[in-house]
């Protein structure tokens, strides 16, 4: 009991001892050989940051009964990391007659105004494949993506509830300006003729985007 | 191979170094040499960037922003870099003689100022999130029909914020528009999962599907009550779940109540 309760207290004794020998080494040391350097913080907002993508494009969309279209649209991007980037759309197009339009004479199932298609929707990306490609002696960075989002199509006086699904190549000609070619499908439901109807509407497009 | 963007440097480098030639031709008879190479040194330390000095026993150069590229050069001890441009967690480095490449954040650790100061290039973490300015996106459920909700917000304080909402909700036979001015509480603002209370007041417009039924359109002020729970992901990204609860100050008898649903995420900046 005796050895125990003295060995307690020269271990208790030993490492005060020697915390405070470490304690009063560490400061003499210092004081000698570190002076309290100030660290100095980079100030980041100082660089020129390229997160943010602007760009247009043109394709053709295809909306199912009202044929393939040409589409004009913007987009509005953010890379969040190295893999994923959010990216806001707006497009628009104008709508051909249906198919029972054209081989009925006199029959108009929507008037101007409303074969006018705008769809706007947010979408979360992923890059795959990053990579380099060669082109004679100059090399490109180009990567491929996948997209899906939401949003609305608004036409024939309607809103309608769209998301979609799809994917692309991004090929930077330089650090700040990139090709971009998209594939995607809007899903969408409408009771245009009567009955609810899901229809699939493909797009392809291609367009430049800068890098701010 | 020789990246594309770097052609017009290249191009810009050539028409440099035989000027360079000239001048130096010229300038050597008159023993101006070293003056001038001083200069040409400080003129690389005064273009646009900031300028440091690695510390780390080397850091290495990749010729693209992005984990799987190629690493072409790689920087020693004491050297210089000159960081001029970001993406992501990217930096773009220029070293002094002249090779650019890209540098991942998590590599400049150990750097010292061109005076010898250590320098500080923090990772932000999520606690970093201070940022006052917030855009989201939701997508959810009100009473059946889906719906998505695109908002944005300012921090007043820590613990309070406004928000300004957009709710669309898509159902079988109506279209439904929601635009509302929130107050946000978060009590525990510090937590990396933050709860928080809302309370808020708008406008609902309800569109019947014309095609169906020739009903009236409905548009009555609402008033909400909710709460959720953010999460921080990073200091840039927030996930978000959230519950409304809309009472709608109808003409009619009974006030309606609706029930929404939702979750998503939203961009600090």
């Amino acid at each position: 009991m005796e050895s125990w309760i003295q060995r307690a207290v020269l271990i208790l004794a030993a490492a005060l001892c020697s915390a405070t020998g470490l304690a009063q080494e560490r400061t003499v040391l210092d004081d000698v050989i570190s002076p309290d350097l100030e660290r100095r913080q980079i100030d980041e907002d100082k660089l020129d940051s390229e997160n943010i993508e602007i760009g247009f494009y043109a394709g053709v969309l295809s909306v199912e009964d009202f044929g393939s279209n040409d589409v004009y649209g913007a987009r509005l991007g953010l890379a969040i990391t190295e893999d994923f980037f959010i990216e806001a759309n707006l497009g628009t197009a104008k709508l051909q007659a249906t198919t029972f339009e054209d081989l009925t004479p006199g029959v108009l199932l929507l008037s101007e105004d409303d074969r006018k298609l705008i769809y706007y929707n947010l979408g979360l990306g992923i890059n795959l494949f990053p990579g380099e490609i060669y082109l004679g002696r100059w090399s490109f960075n180009n990567n491929l993506y996948l997209i899906g989002g939401a949003g609305n199509t608004e036409f024939a006086d309607t809103e309608y509830f769209t998301y979609y699904f799809g994917g692309g190549w991004r090929l930077f000609l330089t650090d700040w300006v990139a090709l971009r070619i998209d594939f995607r499908n809007h899903v969408m439901e409408h009771e245009l003729f009567g009955e609810p109807k899901k229809i699939q509407n493909l797009e392809g497009h291609m367009g430049l985007t800068l890098f701010f | 191979m020789i990246p594309f963007s770097d052609f017009f440097r290249h191009r810009v480098c050539r028409v440099k170094a035989t000027a360079r030639f000239f001048g130096a031709a010229l300038l050597c008879s008159a023993w101006l040499h070293p003056a001038q190479a001083q200069e040409e040194s400080s003129s690389w330390r005064n273009r646009e960037g900031i300028v440091v000095v690695v510390g780390a026993p080397f850091i290495e150069l990749y010729v693209e922003p992005g984990r799987g590229y190629a690493r072409f050069h790689a920087v020693e001890k004491n050297e210089r870099l000159r960081l001029f441009k970001t993406r992501t967690d990217w930096f773009k480095v220029e070293t002094e003689d002249g090779k650019v490449g890209w540098v991942p954040r998590r590599a400049l650790v150990d750097l010292y100022d061109t005076e010898g100061y250590p320098l500080e290039l923090r990772t932000p973490s999520w606690k970093d999130a201070q940022y006052p300015w917030q855009m989201g996106l939701l997508a959810g459920e009100m009473e059946g029909a889906s719906t998505y909700t695109v908002y944005g917000g300012y921090r007043f304080t820590a613990n309070i914020s406004g928000e300004i909402k957009y709710t669309q909700a898509f159902g079988d036979t109506y279209n439904t528009k929601l635009g509302s001015l929130m107050l946000l509480h978060q009590p525990f603002p510090h937590w990396r999962a933050s709860p928080f209370f809302t309370l808020g007041a708008g406008n609902m417009k309800v569109f019947r599907d014309g095609v169906l039924v020739k009903a009236e359109d409905e548009k009555d002020n609402a008033v909400t009550v909710g709460g959720g729970l953010m999460f921080y992901i990073t200091h840039k990204v927030v996930a978000r779940l959230e519950y409304n609860q809309h009472t709608l100050l109808t003409t009619r008898d009974n006030n309606q109540e609706v029930e929404e649903w939702k979750a998503g995420f939203s961009v600090l900046f």
